[in-house]
């Protein structure tokens, strides 16, 4: 395990990694709402979107925690981009914690019966909630790409 | 899935979302309570994620518990409720670290 828990580029690797597939899950959930299907598509994909943000955000939290603030944050202040911190940074960490409770809202209406969710007409606010979390998720890893930057423009990766 | 669960789940995540948010700018605010924030966990930030979670699951509990029959007015507004907070949580949370590093405030 520590193999795992010491290797930080395994464990933005992996944090990255898990996001992308949380935002590709909400994708093909989009797909499955959009095009009516109501197979078990539509439930897998919540359930693992879900899954892997949450493993994402479990990631990237032990990463941030244990090595971010120590030893690039320093870095990045010091270098020719600190905003990147100051900004994005700060922004990204705590908009992250978003994601998590909107994921949970979707997997309950990917749970619901495909009469129930016609006769309640949910299919448009499913799509814009769905599209919100894929939206923030790649507004997070545009973030995440330009803290990374400011880290080695600053020569610390 | 009960619809009662999907309303619950919206009004839960609005108020984590608005809690979150609320508490990030006032522990930049005010430097004693992101020490405390830091002393509970060892990290503000975790803290901050557990109160996220742990107030997710008190609301969802209790509504699911208090509300009865829900209807698709109810859970319109609850969805696009937690959308709004989410959206506007997240531009607020931008413009206000913005703010911070340009010493707007």
């Amino acid at each position: 395990m520590d193999i795992i828990l010491e290797n930080k580029p395994l464990l933005i690797g992996l944090h990255l990694g898990f996001a992308i597939m949380g935002i590709d899950s909400f994708a093909w959930f989009i797909g499955e709402v959009k095009n009516n299907s109501f197979d078990l598509g539509r439930k897998i994909s919540a359930i693992i979107g879900l899954t892997f943000f949450s493993f994402s955000w479990l990631i990237g939290g032990y990463y941030y925690t244990n090595f971010y603030g120590s030893e690039v944050k320093p870095i990045i202040k010091e270098g020719v981009a600190p905003w990147a911190h100051t900004i994005f940074m700060e922004t990204k960490e705590h908009i992250f914690l978003f994601i998590v409770p909107l994921a949970i809202i979707v997997l309950f209406l990917a749970m619901l019966p495909q009469k129930d969710f016609e006769t309640l007409k949910l299919k448009k606010e499913t799509l814009i909630l769905a599209g919100l979390i894929v939206a923030l998720g790649l507004s997070i890893g545009l973030m995440g790409f330009i803290i990374s930057s400011a880290a080695r423009w600053a020569g610390g990766i | 899935m009960s619809k009662k669960y999907i309303y619950s789940a919206g009004l839960s995540a609005s108020t984590s979302i608005i809690s979150t948010t609320i508490l990030t700018i006032l522990a930049e605010e005010n430097s004693q309570l992101k020490n405390w924030l830091q002393s509970v966990t060892g990290h503000h930030w975790v803290t901050k994620s557990i109160l996220a979670i742990t107030i997710f699951f008190i609301i969802f509990i209790f509504l699911i518990n208090a509300s009865n029959k829900t209807n698709s007015a109810q859970i319109k507004f609850a969805i696009n409720f937690a959308l709004w907070c989410a959206v506007l949580s997240s531009i607020l949370l931008l413009a206000y670290f913005s703010g911070h590093y340009f010493k707007f405030w």
